[in-house]
């Protein structure tokens, strides 16, 4: 089988959860003789590697290319298609693909679907749906742009409302046009559940959705998994954050649930934040973020950013990890890690979350509330019964070879 | 299922086949009108009839007026006698209907009851009508029968009065086509013999004549654009421009007068001997803030319109071209008889929608009250002409990708004002195509850009699209703006399939199967279904149409109040079809082309749609009547349904003042007076 992956960005210079799903699917191919794989990533025209529509095999790698492609943020069109033609039929007749798999569309545009439709009719497309931005113009979050609400579905009116300088029928046309190119690829992929659902919900229904949860980051091994599980501390008491931080993944809920904890007179915890770009983030929420961090200094203690090898280290300083987003998300990676290491998971109730947590070795509080995570935070101190009884729950990860063989399975049954 | 590396015919991959199997086998239609050619029709017609006869014999005949199209004319003529044929036709004599008159004295002349009296006064006026509908020739020839058949000397005062008449409108005619001598000699044949009470009439005629002469020796170049007698008779005028189109149909003049006094009494246009009187009413004016001391020094109050722009519309018979150097003169008559006179040079000029909007907004006022039917009537008819002109000529076409051989439907899709939509439609069509694997169903798309301004950016978006989507289109680029009536009959004309789809641009399936369905059901109706409509949801899927049905509505301003009007029931309500309504094909009273089906035969025969309505408008429903008319039921399909994005659509809430209104009004006319009295029988035709 031959097989052409299609990623936003290139593992080297871009991170993130949809680039390590797709370089660790391309890698596992390598090991499978039955298969042929190639990777094509795209690059913003902007980084001044190449130009728009230009292709680039990577160094010393035979079957790894870049192409410079951008598209615009409403519809997702390529801003220069004509051009990104004629190198993708320069790369298409060489490799003659059975199967495209696409793991976003930005960059590229989302027009490069009918695209390589029309390039490569005989290969079946499939896209995996790493987020929601082909429902939602605000980043995809499915949060309102003025109160940052949640909101459960994606309409014209409602989206009207969010960005006053669309149409409703622009924002209607924006909407078929995706849908009708989302249902037009052989199969579409989610990692979790409630995308699938959340995509229906909004009209963008497939007979062929499969859900196959991410592959492990390549990083992770599984070599002192004994040490790790003999690293909890007494009193289960050290809590953590690892992630981006920014105003959706739930930061304020989590200092002011501290704060909670504090004019409740409980001290005994402390809370590490991992991760880093505060400094890139909006005043208004950097001079918040400073305000109720000033309030539980003592307990809560940034840490900085930190590298994936650093990871294991770091986890064997927690006993709970938080996941506290005050937006829905799909399938956090850092789940997975925190199951990986044999962490139980204290996270918001919705969306990916909860779906990926609820009886599978986690525990969830009301989101965007503090007084709940407060809660949640004073009881699991020290209950080592509840923090066994999540670890048995946590079912072996999806290692790398078997997600692999998920996709081989799904790409056979297209052809 | 298709092997990847197979060479396999189809374009697409065969792996998602939504249509074929869901597709119910076959689809009756539910009745819901008795068919337009059956005897329960002709007892309908009978009845109305013997109301109108009714109605004529308590002396109505304006009443009835109001209830006539042209359809109905034949089996009323047969049935009502000279006395009441004569006062219908004086009826719409007086409501400007010269057309109506006309048709309707066609008839009178030809029933054998009339009495001589009867008789003659049919001539005369069916004489006049024809002369008011620029036909000069053949109103020549009435209206000298007419004199020919009376004396100005009788005793008799009726032949008298209708002897005067004549003689004066065939005067007239000879003014108009500046036959001056002509008109003096006839002239000196009425004064000799024309009685007491007409000699001031003619006395003013003589004046008027004498005038033109003195102008026409005199060096024309002489005339002032402007003259100011503001001092002696508080009056002012100037001529600023003055514009006669290239066809010699329509003069445009603008400038400025000031009468507060309201001296005038009437006005004339001059061009090379020859001579237009004015009606008053088909003057628009405006407010001139430049002309504050003139108006001054006319004793006009502040805020007066001394703005106007006087629209004329030759006709056929009568227009001349422009010659080179050619001056227009607008002749004032005071009261006092005094004359004013001011010159301007012709510049030519292109008829167009601007131009055609102008003469509605002078035709209608702003409380939609209908002041110049006549300037209306000519407005449409130059309308007509301008847009078969534009198709005569040969417009540009282009294909892109390779044509389906015999293609089962010709989808017709005009584009005006936005192109994007093109880009929606043909990704849905690339897709369709795409899911329907070897069973695709070869289709010809016919866009048809109806807006110059946008040739620029249709081009690489038809590129675009073709190295997209694959789905084989053909382009059409008018050079001029022809409305979307036009717009499909050019379309039309390039349509090879033996199905057509009238296709608004911002019409998107809202399923899958929705075109497939519509098609074979019309396919499976073997011709017993006139035209098949759909389902058109708002993007919400809100109803935005399931049918088209005929309203009045009497709390509308002027004359919308008084006609027929198009509704759409359930429009804005939840939709919510039950099973059997929906698998039956649902009669309807009519149905919205923004997606209809119909036979390409038929749309040929029926001539397309009609190019009298402006700019727009009911040429749909226009379109669904003749359609019946023909015999043939209107459907829709409720299991097909569309996204509608209707966008600049005029809602009864948009002000009357406003262009789009006026346009609504008239259109609404034009359409009541042709289908009202088949609209009636429509509504009582319900199968019980």
């Amino acid at each position: 089988m031959r097989i052409l992956f299609l990623v936003h960005g290139h593992q080297q210079f871009s991170v993130g959860g949809a680039e390590n799903a797709a370089f660790s699917l391309f890698h596992e191919c390598q090991a499978r003789p039955d298969v042929e794989a190639w990777m094509l990533a795209a690059v913003h025209p902007r980084r001044g590697l190449v130009n728009h529509g230009e292709l680039r095999s990577m160094e010393d790698a035979t079957h790894e290319y870049l192409i410079g492609t951008s598209c615009e943020w409403f519809r997702f069109t390529n801003q220069a298609i004509a051009a990104i033609r004629q190198a993708l039929e320069r790369l298409l007749s060489e490799i003659k693909p059975d199967i495209i798999h696409l793991h976003h569309f930005i960059h590229f545009g989302i027009d490069i679907i009918p695209l390589l439709q029309r390039l490569c009719p005989q290969a079946a497309i499939v896209l995996t749906l790493h987020e929601y931005m082909a429902l939602c113009l605000h980043n995809g979050q499915m949060v309102t742009t003025n109160q940052f609400k949640l909101c459960t579905k994606a309409t014209p009116l409602a989206c009207s409302l969010c960005f006053p300088e669309h149409s409703s029928t622009d924002i209607f046309l924006r909407h078929h046009y995706i849908q009708t190119i989302l249902q037009s690829c052989d199969a579409l992929i989610s990692p979790s559940e409630f995308l699938v659902r959340r995509y229906r919900d909004c009209g963008i229904s497939h007979s062929h959705f499969a859900v196959i949860e991410n592959g492990l980051p390549d990083q992770l091994s599984c070599e002192r998994q004994e040490d790790i599980e003999q690293s909890y501390s007494n009193k289960l008491n050290r809590f953590a954050f690892f992630g981006q931080l920014n105003k959706y993944k739930g930061l304020l809920v989590l200092l002011k649930a501290a704060s909670v904890l504090q004019e409740h007179g409980f001290y005994d915890f402390t809370i590490s934040i991992h991760g880093a770009n505060l400094e890139i983030q909006s005043q208004e929420f950097q001079d918040e973020f400073r305000r109720y961090h000033q309030q539980v200094q003592d307990r809560v203690i940034l840490r900085g950013s930190y590298r994936q090898s650093e990871l294991e280290t770091l986890m064997m300083e927690t006993d709970w990890v938080i996941v506290p987003s005050i937006w829905w998300e799909n399938s956090p990676v850092v789940i997975q890690e925190a199951f990986f290491y044999k962490r139980p998971v204290i996270g918001s109730d919705i969306g990916g979350i909860a779906e990926k947590v609820t009886d599978r070795g986690g525990v969830t509080f009301a989101t965007d509330n503090q007084s709940s995570l407060a809660e949640r935070l004073q009881a699991c101190c020290g209950d080592e019964a509840l923090h066994q009884s999540l670890r048995s729950q946590m079912q072996a990860p999806m290692k790398a070879d078997r997600c692999l063989q998920t996709h081989l399975d799904l790409y056979n049954s297209l052809r | 299922m298709a092997s990847l590396h197979s060479g396999s015919s189809s374009s697409g991959r065969s792996g998602l086949q939504l249509t074929a199997p869901s597709l119910p086998r076959f689809r009756g239609w539910h009745r819901r009108f008795h068919p337009a050619t059956g005897t329960q029709m002709a007892e309908i017609l009978e009845a109305q009839l013997s109301r109108w006869q009714q109605q004529l014999d308590r002396g109505q005949a304006a009443a009835v007026v109001e209830q006539l199209d042209f359809h109905v004319l034949p089996a009323l003529a047969g049935r009502i006698s000279a006395e009441h044929c004569l006062a219908l036709a004086q009826e719409a004599y007086h409501a400007s209907r010269y057309d109506l008159g006309s048709s309707l004295l066609q008839e009178g002349l030809a029933n054998s009851g009339a009495k001589i009296e009867q008789w003659q006064e049919m001539c005369l006026l069916n004489a006049l009508c024809l002369d008011k509908l620029g036909l000069i020739h053949q109103a020549k020839e009435a209206l000298q029968k007419v004199v020919d058949l009376t004396s100005l000397s009788s005793d008799d005062h009726q032949l008298q009065r209708r002897s005067f008449a004549a003689a004066l409108a065939l005067l007239w005619i000879d003014l108009r086509l500046g036959a001056l001598e002509p008109a003096a000699d006839r002239l000196r044949q009425l004064r000799k013999n024309a009685i007491t009470e007409h000699q001031e009439q003619l006395d003013q005629i003589r004046r008027l004549i004498t005038n033109i002469r003195d102008i026409i020796n005199r060096d024309t170049e002489s005339i002032p654009h402007q003259e100011d007698l503001s001092r002696r008779f508080n009056v002012a005028l100037a001529i600023d421009n003055a514009n006669l189109s290239r066809c010699g149909r329509a003069l445009e003049i603008d400038g400025w007068l000031v009468d507060p006094r309201q001296q005038i009494s009437q006005i004339y246009i001059i061009r090379n001997r020859a001579i237009v009187a004015i009606d008053l009413n088909e003057i628009g004016t405006f407010e001139r803030n430049d002309l504050e001391d003139v108006i001054k020094r006319c004793g006009g109050h502040p805020g007066y319109k001394a703005g106007f722009r006087l629209s004329l519309v030759y006709q056929p018979e009568e227009c001349k071209p422009l010659q080179s150097g050619e001056s227009v003169i607008l002749l004032l008559v005071l009261r006092d008889q005094k004359m004013i006179v001011a010159r301007q040079k012709v510049k030519p000029f292109t008829v167009n929608t601007k131009h055609i909007k102008s003469l509605v907004n002078t035709a209608i006022d702003d409380a939609l009250v209908l002041t110049s039917p006549e300037l209306l009537r000519r407005t449409r008819q130059l309308w007509k002409e301008t847009l078969q002109a534009n198709l005569e000529q040969p417009a540009q076409h282009y294909h892109y990708g390779a044509a389906y051989e015999d293609p089962e439907l010709s989808v017709i899709i005009p584009l005006y004002g936005r192109v994007d939509f093109m880009d929606y439609q043909l990704n849905w069509f690339g897709a369709w195509r795409r899911k329907q694997g070897d069973a695709e169903i070869p289709l010809q798309l016919i866009y048809v850009l109806d807006d110059p301004r946008l040739v620029e950016d249709i081009l690489p978006l038809a590129r675009r699209c073709q190295m997209l989507y694959g789905f084989p289109f053909e382009l059409v680029i008018n050079s001029e703006n022809t409305g979307y009536a036009a717009a499909n009959n050019r379309g039309a004309q390039y349509a090879t399939a033996p199905l057509l789809l009238l296709l608004n641009s911002d019409v998107l399936p809202e399923k899958d199967d929705s075109l497939l369905l519509m098609l074979r059901a019309m396919q499976q109706q073997r011709g017993r279904i006139g035209a098949l409509g759909a389902l058109l949801l708002f993007d919400n899927k809100a109803i935005q149409h399931r049918s088209m049905e005929f309203i009045r509505n009497e709390s509308l301003d002027g004359v919308l109040a008084k006609v027929w009007l198009n509704d759409h029931p359930s429009k804005g309500m939840h939709f919510d079809g039950d099973p059997t309504e929906r698998l039956q094909l649902q009669e309807t009273e009519a149905a919205s082309a923004a997606c209809l089906m119909l036979p390409k035969k038929l749309f040929d025969t029926l001539g397309g749609f009609s190019l009298d309505y402006i700019i727009g408008d009911f040429e749909d429903s226009d379109l669904c009547l003749k359609i019946r008319d023909f015999g043939l039921p209107i459907a829709v399909d409720l299991m097909a349904s569309f996204f509608h994005l209707e966008r600049q659509s005029v809602s009864l809430s948009t002000k009357s003042s406003s262009i789009k209104m006026k346009l609504v009004a008239a259109n609404a006319s034009t359409h009541h007076q042709r289908w009202c009295s088949t609209i009636e029988r429509l509504k009582s035709s319900t199968v019980k």
